[in-house]
């Protein structure tokens, strides 16, 4: 038995449907574009990769919770397509979800005097997180559990590795997971800002350059990207979109802001992963990495692959979604996962959107241009947090039984 | 299994710099994660845990919202107009970095792993006891496990909570599938 992919919901700068986000994966459409949900004058920086629906904005009014928006919006597509709730108990069903930061529609806080209210009044304006993920499981009729994952930009591969745990292990019979995250509004998104890991580069869809040798630093995105994970013998067999076999999680313990830069604790991940997969690092085909576009993260994670991979790490194929979509923290993982789908089922390595230089501190074997064609049965999914959290999954094509 | 809690009521002490090596980083850290400093201090008292112990973080629901109040005070001329410009101009001093720690959810998990050289499985949630409890029963580890807790309330209340447990302990918890917020594992079963 294996713990088994069995469908998607997704909201995502790439698109609404599965369908639609793999077609411009396939096209390399590039999704940052300027902000277009709320009003960003005096903003020194205005890229960001938002919702889109046949290539416009989903836009919402300031008292919609856009991360809710996109669980609730995956979750139920996810339910109509695996039709979940009839195939499980309630009991059974767990929800396992990466989350970000509250929001606070700020503007409604401040025009309606809520900021002056005394300590612990009920404030409209503030969504909590842990509230909304509640009321959207309630909502669903999954009642096996609602466990939220915050390990920032690991978040929600923790919460898919949980979950893949929890089904290994007999503990829950299927698992709704992923992560919904949008820091796409004025606070967050001026705090992220803030903390230094953005980019300045102003021409928003060329911002984020993963792994490149004139990366500046990353743009945020937002999005949600929910699945469903099955044991692969209770599995309807036509649904099967991949297998995970193995996954485990590390923390650098270095410091709050920069990544280890020798990148240890990732390959310990890694190698945790590989071990539980039952498999050696030379039967890895392709690396879909973290790829952030800041300028400490990619030596880190080259470092990482060399302790792992040795000098293979020359020729491994890499790959980043966050120069397409830009980074959706508490999502990224998750959302990162169609990209690994996409690659298994197209048997292909995508090129890495804005990658042109090779940095010689970071010498990875990134695709630019054209699609990588190869066979790929195993192929490595890693993510690491603001924070030091390292995670790494290994997925496995599946084949038909 | 040992359990620490404290609970530190508005505008109490919480002496976190007694137990954190780098003093400076203090300054990063919310009341709720001062909390949990001082609980695992208590709990280890100097032992150094090995690298590999499995750690379980979880926080809780934000309550406290100090940085937005004080960012609308800071462009409050009376007038209740908002623009975005103005919001930058006037509040980007109070949405700092600094502020930023003090908001994310695992940075209690994270200062503590860098304190005590913890690398190994791990987990920051937040929220519910068993959204704490299961993953640390189903991680990789077999002995100690390092499980926590912190909730900062609205008025400035913090509460922490730590505790070294086993696999097996968690398997016959009885709050092992609660929806209650985590710290009320360490609230109902603390002994030193």
């Amino acid at each position: 038995m294996g713990v088994v992919i069995t469908g998607i919901g997704v909201r995502s700068p790439l698109g609404c449907t599965v369908e639609e986000c793999f077609m411009n994966l396939e096209l390399g459409t590039r999704c940052v574009r300027d902000i277009e949900n709320f009003e960003t004058g005096g903003f020194s920086q205005r890229a960001a990769g938002e919702v889109r629906h046949n290539g416009e904005v989903v836009k919402s009014p300031p008292d919609v919770d856009r991360k809710a928006l996109f669980l609730e919006g995956s979750i139920e597509d996810l339910r109509n397509k695996t039709i979940f709730s009839e195939r499980y108990n309630p009991e059974d069903i767990v929800l396992n979800t990466g989350g970000g930061l509250d929001y606070v529609d700020i503007e409604s806080f401040y025009k309606t005097g809520q900021f002056r209210s005394p300590a612990g009044e009920e404030l409209p304006s503030h969504y909590k997180s842990g509230e909304k993920i509640r009321e959207t499981a309630d909502k669903f009729n999954i009642k096996g559990g609602t466990n939220i994952f915050m390990a920032s930009c690991a978040a929600s591969t923790q919460a898919i590795g949980s979950s893949y745990r929890m089904i290994k292990q007999n503990f829950k019979k299927a698992a709704v997971t992923g992560g919904s995250d949008s820091m796409v509004n004025h606070v967050n998104y001026v705090g992220f800002q803030k903390l230094g890991a953005m980019t300045a580069d102003t021409n928003s869809p060329f911002a984020c350059k993963p792994f490149d040798l004139r990366r500046s630093g990353t743009v945020l995105g937002e999005g949600a990207l929910m699945i469903l994970l099955e044991n692969s013998s209770s599995a309807r067999q036509e649904d099967i979109l991949a297998e995970i076999s193995g996954y485990a999680s590390t923390m650098d313990a270095y410091a709050v802001t920069d990544p280890d830069p020798e990148g240890k604790s990732l390959a310990a991940a890694i190698d945790g992963a590989l071990k539980d997969a039952g498999i050696t690092s030379d039967m890895i085909d392709c690396v879909h990495l973290h790829g952030t576009g800041t300028p400490k993260n990619a030596p880190a994670e080259y470092n990482a692959l060399k302790l792992v991979f040795g000098e293979r790490v020359n020729s491994l194929p890499v790959y980043s979604m966050k120069g397409q979509i830009g980074h959706l923290i508490g999502s990224c993982g998750a959302m990162e996962l169609l990209g690994a789908i996409y690659s298994l089922k197209h048997q292909v390595v995508l090129p890495t959107i804005n990658f042109e230089t090779r940095d010689p501190n970071a010498p990875l074997c990134v695709i630019k241009g054209e699609p990588l064609k190869m066979n790929i049965k195993y192929l490595l999914k890693t993510n690491s947090s603001f924070g030091g959290e390292n995670t790494a999954i290994v997925l496995k094509k599946w084949e038909r039984l | 299994m040992r359990v620490i809690y404290r609970k530190y009521l508005p505008g109490e002490d919480i002496p976190a710099a007694d137990y954190f090596s780098r003093r400076k980083l203090v300054k990063y850290f919310s009341r709720e994660t001062m909390a949990a400093v001082v609980c695992i201090g208590e709990l280890l008292k100097g032992e150094v845990p090995s690298p590999e112990t499995p750690f379980f973080f979880s926080s809780g629901e934000t309550e406290m919202m100090d940085i937005y109040k004080e960012a609308c005070m800071v462009f409050d001329k009376g007038e209740l107009k908002f623009d975005s410009s103005m919001f930058l101009e006037r509040a980007i001093t109070v949405i700092s970095p600094l502020s930023h720690f003090k908001m994310m959810r695992n940075m209690a998990h994270c200062f503590i792993s860098i304190e005590y050289g913890l690398k190994g499985d791990n987990a920051a949630t937040m929220g519910s006891v068993s959204g704490l409890l299961v993953p640390a029963m189903l991680s990789e580890g077999r002995g100690d496990i390092l499980i926590g807790a912190g909730k900062l309330h609205a008025d400035g209340t913090a509460e922490g909570g730590f505790a070294l447990v086993t696999a097996h302990e968690l398997k016959d918890c009885p709050m092992l599938e609660s929806d209650g917020e985590a710290i009320c594992f360490f609230r109902e079963n603390y002994n030193i």
